[in-house]
């Protein structure tokens, strides 16, 4: 068991590698995880430089909180090796695994997120390998109006099942592919536009 | 009396996905295409096929009516597929993952649809118990889907043609929304 009791786990990481991705941010994440490891990744405009080992700097990153953990924004020298995040995030997931402490520092912060959307891409074409638990996840989205982390994460106690959920968290996290309910002004304001339409539409086929 | 709005969903793909039973589903109203008898070589597929178009209304509120159109599957019938997708909100792609004929029918389609506009498209895998069926990175790589999500789904159930309705919605209203970022961090108090 980690040293880290759920309610001080420091997963700020998380935060900062999804700001740099959805910003297309350049620049250098280092950190030192809880456990002492040092690493750090290269970002350019929101791809990660470098190759495999880079993929295993982004899983170690993932696996356990962090002692510290610094964005510095700088120019990349060298941006000729580089993969998509969405390809180097989901093969670092793949192969992160968590040990019970912080698998339920990582529950708890999640389910504490307000109402959620989640934005449905073919994730398995980016090597991730439990394609059907994203699927799950925006599925059960889908379904209700105002879904929650907490409802996705209550549904198991089961902790390789715990895991799975929370790996497509963490991946749908830091891609930015999970995302607040925006504020639906342009559908409140005019039921006619386009999202205004479908957002009825939507409530209606809820209700079938 | 206020008249009531039209908006336009197209569910399309090559013949035998599950089109006319995905609109049974989502409508209130459906009046189906002549189902005949196939006679070229479809027959070997199916013995029943849609000719003409398959329509369905759902009613969403007093003011709001959604039109779903299945286009006619058989290539003969491409001349329709502009006019129909004229307007629409978005469109479902639905395949047979496991007929090789489809697949290589749907190539063509799909490529006509994603050239013809940039409207939102999500693809539904259907017949993925059948042994055949491929899995869905071979399809994706085969009709170069790109980041078009392809859902795996049973049209049969209602559940499964619900979802994929409902996930086209989302993919509408998220391309027209940006994300409300505003307070949404994993929060480290």
């Amino acid at each position: 068991m980690s040293s880290h009791p759920p309610s001080s786990a420091k997963f700020e990481q998380l935060n900062m590698l999804r700001t740099a991705i959805m910003q297309k941010q350049t620049g250098v994440l280092s950190f030192t995880s809880a456990s002492g490891k040092r690493g750090m990744i290269q970002i350019a405009t929101g791809n990660i430089i470098g190759d495999k080992g880079s993929i295993d700097d982004i899983a170690i990153l993932l696996s356990e909180p962090v002692e510290s953990c610094i964005w510095r924004e700088s120019s990349i020298e060298n941006t000729e090796d580089w993969q998509e995040a969405t390809h180097a995030i989901s093969q670092a997931v793949s192969d992160t695994h968590w040990n019970t402490s912080a698998l339920l520092a990582l529950k708890l912060l999640f389910s504490k997120l307000p109402p959620v959307r989640i934005r449905m891409i073919p994730i398995h074409r980016y090597g991730y390998k439990d394609g059907i638990s994203y699927l799950m996840l925006h599925h059960q989205s889908l379904r209700t109006e105002k879904f929650t982390l907490l409802d996705f994460l209550n549904e198991t106690s089961e902790s390789k099942e715990l895991e799975r959920r929370i790996k497509v968290l963490v991946l749908g996290y830091c891609l930015g592919l999970i995302t607040a309910i925006p504020q639906q002004q342009a559908a409140t304001k005019n039921k006619n536009s386009k999202v205004g339409i479908a957002s009825r539409i939507l409530r209606r086929i809820r209700g079938m | 009396m206020t008249q009531k709005s039209i908006a336009k969903i197209l569910i399309t793909g090559p013949f035998n996905a599950g089109k006319t039973t995905l609109i049974r589903y989502v409508s209130d109203e459906q009046t189906s295409g002549k189902d005949v008898q196939a006679t070229d070589a479809l027959a070997q597929y199916k013995s029943m096929t849609t000719v003409g178009l398959d329509f369905g209304i759902l009613h969403v509120d007093e003011e709001l009516d959604v039109h779903l159109f299945g286009t006619p599957g058989q290539a003969r019938f491409n001349f329709m597929w502009k006019i129909l997708s004229k307007g629409a909100l978005g469109t479902i792609f639905l395949i047979d993952s496991s007929s090789q004929r489809a697949i290589d029918e749907a190539k063509k389609m799909y490529q006509f649809y994603r050239e013809l506009s940039d409207m939102p498209i999500i693809i539904g895998a259907t017949k993925r118990d059948l042994p055949d069926a491929k899995d869905l990175d071979a399809l994706a790589l085969e009709l170069d889907t790109g980041d078009t999500p392809i859902i795996p789904c049973d049209t049969r159930k209602p559940d499964d043609s619900r979802l994929l309705v409902l996930s086209l919605l989302e993919e509408i209203i998220t391309r027209a929304t940006p994300p409300n970022e505003d307070e949404f961090e994993l929060s480290l108090d």
